[in-house]
């Protein structure tokens, strides 16, 4: 029996792919790593397919040099790295900043274990939020929480690449790329252009303060602030989990950039930031809010993860509401 | 060229090597076709002295960048300009990634056997013996390995159709220089393969020695252990 796959159904890795193309993206570079390397071969197959080209290439350095000589070509190109390269990319990044490059950066959030309890989930979230020695600005990222702000953020990424003439990355949670759901990729897109003349440095510092103003890059669901007990600041896909859960006497908020950073400046109730060990989020947003009461529920990593992490989420859930109860 | 005024040292080989590159683009009309891509090291505002686009790419990476505006522009004549230090010891993977992808391009590298732009350190392309001021006795064969022939080594990855290894010291290289940068340019215009040249040259004032001395220091030293010839040519399609 031939079984056909329903047409809507899309994984995370085409979810990035198809983003990119409707951007008009036409030129994708990368070098395989684990896990990372899915997004690779869903690129390597579609940009083909699209007039585009995908260049494997022999590390992640040499993937970002080769974008950098297609976007001062006047074409903005995708990127991907796993995030121990992007660590390795630094000094290509800061010529890339220095230069006015646009590109994306999709960077995997993961990384190999270094022992059987921690984390492979790299979110040391410091790289991503404090400013880059280049300018003296953060690098924007964008976080997306499920797979139709991933297909959204992507092409955003590519819009704000184009107006702020810089690279934008764009961090991709394993556990939502582990993830399918059901999407309508739009069928065409023409390849972005740049101007000929990127913008000065005192309009590109004025369009990330506007950016850093514009508050609506962040999910909530949507509760009355008198129905409430608490807050709840999760990302990736702990933060679209918690938005579905659909918690009744829980504010979720979940921020979908890092920088800038869109959360508000105080919390009328207790707030809670929750994410895997060792929790790098909690600090950095008590740092950037230092009059908001913040607190932490860090989840304790286990090797079968992300098989039971559901089920585990919910009950620590429900331990919260009724203590606050 | 936009201005003679250069920012080099007197007797330097970029000065030479800048105008030849020049006078090989005018003759043949490929100035409008022209992009090049320049390394790190003394070479690093050559951008300001052409009127043609050169892009600045980070240490080492001018091949990946020259790739990457190849694949976007195939109609254009990519190359990439960077020393020995540059595309011999930080971007030396580049180079063997960049030519084991079959790129059309051509690489150009000024080889005068020291990192003149960080201050005269030894090269991976230094002599043996030679000073230098991270080698202040020479450098040493046993500490140090031996020099890098780079036109020889590159003549033996896949996809190179071109590799030559020319030198300024005298009116009759400097003729053999301009034929082989016009030959390298006409690999990439047929879309043969990586083509290279080494042009071998001199820095006066880290080698401790006057133009004239440095220049009498290639003819009987230096060509030794770096020989002139042509160490692979596919033959030009016509």
């Amino acid at each position: 029996m031939i079984v056909e796959q329903a047409p809507g159904v899309t994984s995370a890795f085409r979810a990035c792919i198809e983003g990119a193309i409707a951007s008009g993206c036409r030129a994708y570079f990368g070098s395989p790593s684990p896990l990372h390397a899915l997004l690779l071969n869903e690129g390597a197959r579609r940009f083909p397919e699209v007039h585009g080209t995908f260049t494997q290439s022999a590390n992640a350095i040499e993937a970002l040099s080769m974008a950098q000589g297609v976007a001062q070509s006047g074409s903005i190109p995708l990127v991907s790295a796993g995030y121990p390269d992007f660590l390795a990319l630094q000094e290509v990044l800061q010529t890339c900043l220095d230069q006015s490059i646009p590109c994306v950066i999709a960077v995997f959030l993961y990384q190999r274990p270094a022992s059987a309890s921690a984390s492979p989930l790299a979110f040391t979230y410091p790289c991503f939020l404090n400013p880059w020695p280049a300018n003296g600005l953060p690098l924007v990222n964008l976080m997306p929480a499920n797979l139709d702000r991933l297909y959204s953020l992507t092409q955003e990424a590519f819009q704000l690449a184009r107006q702020l003439q810089q690279p934008i990355t764009l961090l991709l949670d394993p556990i939502l790329m582990t993830q399918t759901q059901a999407l309508h990729p739009p069928l065409e897109a023409h390849p972005l252009e740049l101007s000929p003349m990127g913008p000065r440095l005192e309009d590109r510092i004025q369009a990330l303060e506007e950016l850093a103003l514009h508050q609506d890059r962040w999910q909530q669901s949507w509760r009355h602030s008198e129905t409430i007990d608490y807050y709840l600041i999760a990302t990736g896909a702990l933060g679209g989990w918690l938005l579905e859960a659909d918690l009744a006497n829980a504010q979720v908020l979940v921020p979908e950039s890092l920088f800038p950073l869109a959360l508000p400046e105080d919390f009328d109730k207790p707030a809670y930031v929750l994410e895997f060990a060792p929790g790098n989020l909690y600090r950095q947003i008590q740092r950037l809010r230092p009059q908001a009461q913040l607190q932490q529920i860090v989840l304790p990593w286990q090797r079968h993860y992300p098989v039971g992490l559901h089920p585990d989420l919910m009950q620590r859930l429900e331990g919260l509401s009724l203590a606050e109860s | 060229m936009l201005s003679p005024d250069l920012p080099y040292c007197p007797g330097c080989t970029h000065s030479h090597l800048h105008g030849l590159l020049a006078e090989v683009l005018l003759s043949e009309n490929w100035q409008d076709q022209a992009i090049g891509v320049s390394g790190h090291g003394c070479s690093h505002g050559m951008n300001r002295l052409f009127s043609f686009p050169i892009v600045q790419a980070s240490p080492g990476q001018a091949p990946a960048v020259a790739t990457g505006i190849k694949r976007r522009s195939p109609e254009k004549l990519v190359f990439t300009y960077q020393g020995d230090g540059d595309l011999a010891a930080r971007g030396f993977d580049v180079l063997l990634h960049t030519a084991a992808l079959g790129e059309s391009l051509t690489i150009i590298c000024l080889n005068n056997l020291v990192m003149a732009g960080s201050g005269g350190q030894m090269s991976p392309t230094t002599l043996t013996g030679q000073i230098t001021t991270s080698t202040r006795l020479g450098r040493s064969s046993s500490r140090t390995g031996q020099p890098v022939k780079l036109a020889e080594f590159v003549a033996k990855l896949p996809e190179v159709a071109f590799s030559q290894r020319v030198s300024l010291h005298n009116p009759t290289n400097v003729r053999l220089a301009r034929v082989a940068l016009k030959d390298a340019f006409r690999f990439q215009e047929n879309g043969q393969g990586l083509s290279f040249i080494e042009v071998l040259g001199w820095c006066p004032p880290y080698w401790d020695r006057s133009p004239q001395e440095s220049r009498d220091y290639l003819e009987h030293t230096i060509l030794k252990t770096f020989p002139l010839g042509i160490f692979r040519n596919q033959g030009l399609r016509q």
